[in-house]
């Protein structure tokens, strides 16, 4: 049944209630007035009738008196008249016997009326006779028979029909009264059942007003309650709806919508957990520690690396990280991260953090990333320990390494590079052309294999600190032209042009004098290599505080993709007609970063390249 | 008067790639493998004029060998 249906259900039984109570006051009501009606008709009428026998009785007997009084005219005009009314009304009373003991009255009234007839009747004769002798007086005895019948015949007749008639209104009115009495009595009665039926009524319906809007709210109240579940996360909260109204169907849709939002959720919460233990997998997996804080750089998360150094994860999860690592500089790069919203690497042999772990000392270089999410709000920064202890290890070993090689490696070179010139000279006796030439070039590979060594010795030497340079005032013209004279002869036997182009005015440098005549050598000597026609160039020019150093030359240039490593160890630009270690570059860079200055290149293919360094100003 | 070299080195082809490029020039040379046959050989004899010594040498440093012979002799030094 449809809530529709119900409302209507519950207002025709109201309806149908209050047509039964108005139905059956109504009844009672016509009852009531039938009561009043029996009682107009079965007693007042009797009593009026009653009433008015009584009054033309009396007016009889005033006719009576009339004619003793000699008005006989006037006295049969008015007997006629009353004889008549009250005719009319004995019949009317007897036509309306109603009460107990009213046909004994009404009999006798009958009985008594046609004797007072006669009676009348006979009076009037007596009356009349005596009129006709009215001329001769009449004798005083005649005169008085008529006055004594009327005193001993009519009048006590009279008096006795009016006693008859007054008994028969007494009676009608007393029955009246007697019925009246019962009238109010039913009606009293009647009022209290009423109002109880009415009360009866109120109360049923109040009942079933408040039964059907349960019927209606319970299954909404429970809908409610259950939304407030779902609202809540409950998720598998239902609605228990039976009925099958409009709520009932309702509820089966919500139940539906529940289902379906339980199913998003389940797969999307699926989806995140598979995310999220993705994510947790990777991290843990790093052999790296990782230290992830909020946005306020409280430890939400440590690996398991990490924990090995911090602690356990449980313990130190929501204490700030400066509490957390005792390394100040790890706290400063994840306030640093979190301020700038960029991310801090630490470079160089100061960003390297010792740290303790499993009793042994590890180095770390630190890379803090911060967090932000969709919206581009920071909710944290992701702090990894980048374990360069091993690194560190190969990297001293490689120096060590190439030290004690090189050393080895020179003692034999030196016993052949004796041997090759001691035969040069002659010393095992005269050679002839091809032997010269043989042992010539044995000798420039020895050359070129102790020059390797000693640059590899070098470079081992100054990148472990053990060669600072000697600074001192120079005169970078004097410098320039110096060396210039010694390359000279190496840039023009290639058949180069060789020009130098350096100011009077240049200021003077503060520089390690034989440092600077290698990297200058190195960058020369590099162009020729890489140059099969036009020239070398070198130049100099005043920069700020610094004096730049530049040696162009017209070679095959330098590819992009060499361009950012040109400077590291080992690097080599294919296209040298002899190759060298790729080390010239290398320490040429370390040398000027240990004076101050700083060493550039720039390059195009095919139009030869400019490399540039500067050195500060002597004061 | 014939120059005299005493050279010490513990790798014998270098001590006679020297000895050869030295008597080319005409010098008398004397060896020692290390420290203490130098000290055997330089004794109380003041006649050495010259002596080169290797730095890097098992048993003795040229390091340590140094401040000995630096008493009576004029020492340049050679790597």
């Amino acid at each position: 049944m449809n809530l529709r249906a119900k409302l209507l259900l519950g207002y025709l039984v109201f309806i149908a209630a209050l047509v039964v109570l108005g139905g059956w006051s109504a009844w009672r009501l016509r009852e009531m007035g039938g009561v009043s009606r029996s009682i107009l008709s079965n007693n007042y009428d009797s009593v009026v009738a009653a009433q008015e026998m009584k009054e033309s009785l009396e007016r009889q007997d005033s006719a009576a008196l009339f004619a003793l009084l000699g008005a006989r005219d006037k006295a049969m005009t008015q007997l006629r008249e009353h004889r008549a009314r009250f005719d009319a009304n004995f019949e009317k009373a007897a036509n309306n016997i109603t009460e107990v003991g009213e046909p004994e009255a009404i009999e006798n009234i009958r009985r008594d009326r046609d004797l007072y007839y006669q009676m009348f009747d006979a009076f009037m004769a007596r009356v009349d006779k005596a009129s006709l002798s009215e001329q001769k007086p009449p004798p005083r005895n005649e005169e008085a028979s008529e006055r004594n019948e009327y005193f001993t015949l009519l009048e006590p007749q009279f008096n006795k029909l009016r006693a008859e008639c007054e008994r028969l209104l007494q009676l009608n009115q007393r029955a009246m009264l007697a019925k009246s009495e019962a009238a109010a009595g039913v009606a009293q009665l009647w009022f209290y059942r009423t109002l109880l039926v009415a009360g009866i009524l109120v109360a049923a319906g109040v009942m079933l007003a408040f039964f059907l809007a349960n019927r209606i709210v319970e299954p909404l109240r429970q809908l409610t309650a259950t939304t407030a579940k779902i609202a809540g996360g409950d998720l598998n909260a239902k609605v228990v709806v039976n009925s099958r109204d409009e709520v009932g169907v309702l509820g089966a849709e919500y139940n539906r919508m529940a289902e379906h939002i339980r199913q998003l959720r389940t797969s999307d919460m699926g989806k995140l957990l598979v995310a999220q233990q993705t994510t947790e997998a990777a991290i843990d997996s790093l052999y790296d520690p990782v230290i992830v804080t909020d946005a306020e750089g409280c430890v939400t998360k440590l690996n398991p690396a990490a924990e090995e150094i911090f602690g356990s994860e449980k313990e130190n999860s929501g204490r700030h990280v400066g509490e957390v690592a005792r390394d100040t500089r790890i706290a400063g790069a994840v306030a640093e991260a979190l301020e700038s919203q960029r991310p801090v690497a630490g470079e160089g042999l100061s960003a390297v953090l010792p740290l303790a772990v499993d009793g042994s000392q590890r180095a770390f270089r630190l890379r803090t990333t911060p967090m932000r999410d969709n919206d581009k709000h920071l909710v944290g920064a992701v702090t990894l320990l980048e374990d360069i202890t091993h690194l560190r290890e190969i990297d001293q070993l490689k120096t060590e390494f190439i030290a004690s090689a090189s050393h080895e490696l020179r003692t034999p070179l030196t016993s052949v590079q004796m041997g090759v010139y001691l035969l040069l000279e002659g010393a095992a006796g005269e050679l002839n052309p091809k032997q010269t030439e043989i042992l010539d070039a044995c000798r420039e590979d020895c050359e070129r294999l102790d020059k390797l060594m000693r640059d590899l010795l070098d470079l081992s030497r100054i990148e472990a600190g053990e060669s600072q340079p000697e600074l001192a005032p120079i005169q970078t013209r004097d410098l320039i032209t110096a060396e210039a004279g010694e390359l000279r002869p190496q840039v023009e036997s290639k058949g180069l042009a060789f020009r130098v182009d350096v100011p009077a005015d240049l200021p003077t440098v503060k520089a390690d004098r034989s440092q600077i005549e290698r990297v200058l050598a190195n960058l020369v000597i590099n162009a020729i290599r890489y140059t099969k026609q036009g020239e070398i160039r070198i130049s100099a020019e005043p920069r700020g505080h610094y004096v730049a150093f530049s040696v162009s030359d017209t070679g095959g240039g330098i590819p992009q993709e060499y361009l950012p490593h040109i400077f590291d160890k080992f690097v080599q630009v294919p296209g040298a007609a002899t190759g060298g270690a790729g080390l010239g570059l290398a320490i040429s860079r370390l040398i000027i970063e240990a004076h101050g200055g700083q060493i550039s290149v720039q390059s195009e293919l095919g139009h030869g390249s400019t490399f540039t360094f500067t050195l500060p100003v002597a004061h | 008067m014939v120059e005299r070299v005493l050279i010490i080195d513990d790798e014998e082809n270098i001590r006679q790639m020297i000895r050869l490029t030295l008597e080319a020039s005409a010098y008398e040379v004397g060896e020692a493998e290390d420290g203490i046959e130098a000290f055997a050989i330089l004794g109380g004899d003041p006649s050495w004029n010259v002596i080169l010594l290797d730095q890097r040498m098992p048993m003795m440093e040229g390091t340590e060998v140094l401040p000995v012979g630096c008493n009576r002799h004029t020492l340049r030094l050679s790597p």
